[in-house]
């Protein structure tokens, strides 16, 4: 092995949690070459029934693969696969190429790869990017039958004897969904995103994924040792002995967390001297639904509704929103589920709405300032969830209310809204509870009077840090400036959750702040009634809460306000992690003793 | 896809209108495919100067007919008048779709 190829480390992007260790497995990079060869008119006839019967195992080897998806109840993601066997069925694309075969008297491997480039190049020149797309689909078809004709196996993962980690450029949707009954580690590859099919079908699966790596299937062979850190997204090659120590350590620690944590993942969450706080999850595509109970979340506290806008050519209809949200609310039952109303700017809407993009998108058109300007699409939503409400405890929630108009001006759209299902005949729940995201500082200050009007009000940080402080979280020459224990911060925290209570309502936080144990035992004192964070930090909550005296909080949370500067602030707290609240914040690792504040709370360390 | 000039034998148009939101996607277009394969008549759908075989998926996608667009079906065979009124009824019909 080369030197230069020992102890590499890729950078990528984490896809799917988790630490995994073995041989590299590398899809192939390239396509079958075909040769050409001149046959006679006589071998024509044999030639095309060559064709068909690969034509045949291809089709077959589709339905099986689909057919043990159905029985895994594996769900939309691998629509495509009706797509491709669709295609592979098409009798005018194989006619083609029978035609082929005979008019240029050549080999069906020739004659196919023929046909299909042509159709690649007439899928390319169109104007649809989403038709323009299907070109590869085309591809894949072609390939499928190629390898069936050539007797070349497609390396799959059902062929794997050991465990591996899979290396490919990227992974078709049938590929992913074999990955559910193979002896696949882990998988990592050159392009994709967090957000892209592959990387969404790992985490429901919960196998390691690292995605976008670039170039990792030039820099990977076959039979490598890789380790795969699915929560750092590195991927390193050909690792010495000191670097298998340290991430085995790693993994000892991960692997004994998540342990550790099984004990914590049913409710209810209960501080130590009894006062209940409920802990539910955040979520933002709907596959997310198996969190909740594996983490043991008190229903659903945001439910982010952006990705049924995202990429995507068309807006989702009535429907798409409707049968998104039932789901939700059946999976979450008999807890509630938070739904958000889109929290988009113009600029992020799908290409239907073409608007100028802005300078300044955190403070532009967005959420439900967009939503006023545009109510036939905010309508459409809002009768989605309206529909949904009648199947499950659904609740709502408008983003980015700054002033009362806002919230009376939504109000009056969702009246209507429900007035037309009323006189359709369509079944909702009329009582359907309403609440505001306090996100914007001025809705913060005027918590008394919006509490009037609205069921209950959740405390979104991100949003509410960046502009009380006037701090780009993006920004890095300013990052540091993002402080959450910010005297002003904590001051309008607490002015928000006294207006709720005082108006007998329910206060919620959904921010980055609200699942870090670090912060627990502030909100706690503040007297917040719901945290809702991701998933995965529910437990560890939990653990942290359980230790707590939720009694000595308020008076703690007295003093603080007191303090000058987030420093001290900061600092007066870690002592308390480090004396008093040792045995909550303590977890057992293997050997190595953490801390939870240091392990999680990197946030705060800026 | 060529313009088609030579008039057959029974055959007929019908000029019909994309009505569906989404247009002739892929699964619209495996739908119109599995329809017009049920008949013995040669059926081919004309976009201005492009032309389609209404039993190709990949010659319907490749139509790019969105919502607005006219299309005419042209058939011929024996079929050929059964065969055009079930494909402009289905596309009419918006494929079965919602919208």
């Amino acid at each position: 092995m080369s030197e230069n190829r020992r102890n590499l480390k890729l950078k990528g992007l984490a896809a799917s949690e988790g630490i995994v260790a073995g041989r590299a497995y590398v899809m192939s990079k390239v396509r079958l070459s075909v040769p050409q060869r001149k046959i006679s008119p006589e071998q024509a006839p044999q030639e095309i029934s060559r064709l068909k019967q690969a034509e045949s195992e291809a089709v077959s080897e589709l339905e099986q693969i689909k057919k043990e998806l159905e029985a895994r109840s594996a769900r939309e993601p691998f629509f495509i696969i009706d797509a491709h066997l669709l295609l592979m069925q098409d009798e005018a694309l194989w006619r083609e190429v029978e035609l082929a075969i005979e008019e240029e008297l050549v080999n069906a491997e020739w004659a196919i790869r023929k046909v299909i480039d042509k159709w690649k190049k007439v899928f390319a020149s169109l104007t649809d990017p989403y038709l323009r797309e299907r070109g590869q689909d085309v591809d894949i078809v072609g390939e499928r039958i190629l390898a069936k004709l050539t007797g070349r196996q497609e390396k799959d993962f059902s062929q794997l004897q050991e465990p591996a980690v899979v290396i490919a450029a990227d992974l078709r949707p049938d590929q992913t969904a074999q990955m559910l009954f193979s002896k696949v580690l882990g998988f990592a590859t050159d392009i994709g995103s967090r957000t892209s099919h592959t990387a969404i079908v790992a985490r429901s699966l919960e196998i390691p994924a690292v995605v976008g790596l670039e170039r990792i299937t030039e820099q990977v062979e076959d039979g490598d040792l890789v380790i795969l850190d699915g929560i750092a997204g590195v991927v390193i090659i050909n690792p010495d002995d000191s670097l298998c120590a340290e991430y085995q350590a790693k993994k000892a620690g991960f692997d004994a967390l998540n342990k550790l944590l099984e004990e914590f993942a049913a409710p209810p969450s209960v501080s130590r001297d009894g006062k209940r706080l409920k802990l539910s999850a955040n979520l933002e595509i709907i596959d997310e639904i198996s969190f909740l109970k594996k983490y043991g979340a008190e229903g659903v506290g945001l439910y982010r509704t952006e990705y049924l806008y995202l990429d995507r050519n068309a807006l989702p209809t009535e429907d798409e929103h409707f049968e998104n949200y039932k789901k939700l609310a059946e999976a979450a039952a008999p807890e509630e589920a938070v739904i958000r109303t889109f929290d988009l700017g113009g600029d992020k809407f799908a290409s239907e709405l073409k608007l100028a993009p802005e300078m300044n998108p955190a403070l532009g058109l967005r959420a439900i300032r967009f939503g006023l300007r545009r109510p036939e699409l905010f309508k459409s939503q809002l009768r989605g969830i309206l529909k949904a409400s009648a199947f499950g405890k659904i609740q709502l929630i408008f983003p980015m209310i700054s002033g009362l108009e806002e919230l009376l001006q939504a109000r009056r759209i969702l009246k209507q809204a429900m007035e037309e299902l009323d006189r359709a005949g369509v079944k909702f729940d009329p009582q359907i509870q309403v609440g505001i995201m306090i996100e914007v500082p001025s809705a913060a200050l005027i918590a008394d009077r919006l509490a009037q009007e609205v069921d209950f009000f959740s405390i979104g940080t991100n949003d509410l840090i960046q502009y009380v402080l006037a701090i780009d979280r993006i920004n890095e020459y300013v990052s540091y400036l993002y402080q959450p224990l910010h005297p002003a911060v904590l001051w309008l925290l607490k002015r928000a959750v006294d207006a709720g209570h005082a108006a007998g309502i329910r206060v919620a936080m959904c921010g980055e702040m609200a699942g870090d144990p670090f912060f627990l035992p502030v909100l706690l004192g503040m007297g917040f009634d719901q945290l809702s964070m991701h998933a995965r930090m529910i437990p560890m909550m939990r653990k942290v809460l359980k230790g707590l005296n939720a009694a000595d909080m308020a008076p703690m949370v007295d003093e603080l306000l007191k303090f000058q500067t987030a420093e001290e602030i900061k600092r007066f707290l870690e002592e308390r992690v480090a004396k008093e609240w040792r045995d909550a914040y303590h977890l057992e690792l293997g050997k190595m003793k953490v801390a939870a504040g240091s392990f999680i709370c990197r946030k705060t360390d800026s | 896809m060529r313009l088609g000039l030579k008039t057959h034998f029974n055959e007929v148009e019908r000029t019909v209108q994309i009505c569906n939101r989404l247009g002739m996607h892929a699964r619209a277009a495996g739908k119109l495919r599995n329809l017009a394969a049920q008949f013995q008549s040669t059926i081919k759908l004309v976009k201005g100067r492009m032309e389609a075989d209404a039993k190709s998926i990949l010659g319907l996608m490749a139509l790019e007919a969105s919502r607005g667009t006219e299309l005419i079906v042209r058939a011929w065979g024996d079929d050929s008048e059964q065969a055009a009124e079930a494909l402009c009824q289905l596309i009419q019909d918006r494929f079965g779709e919602d919208e």
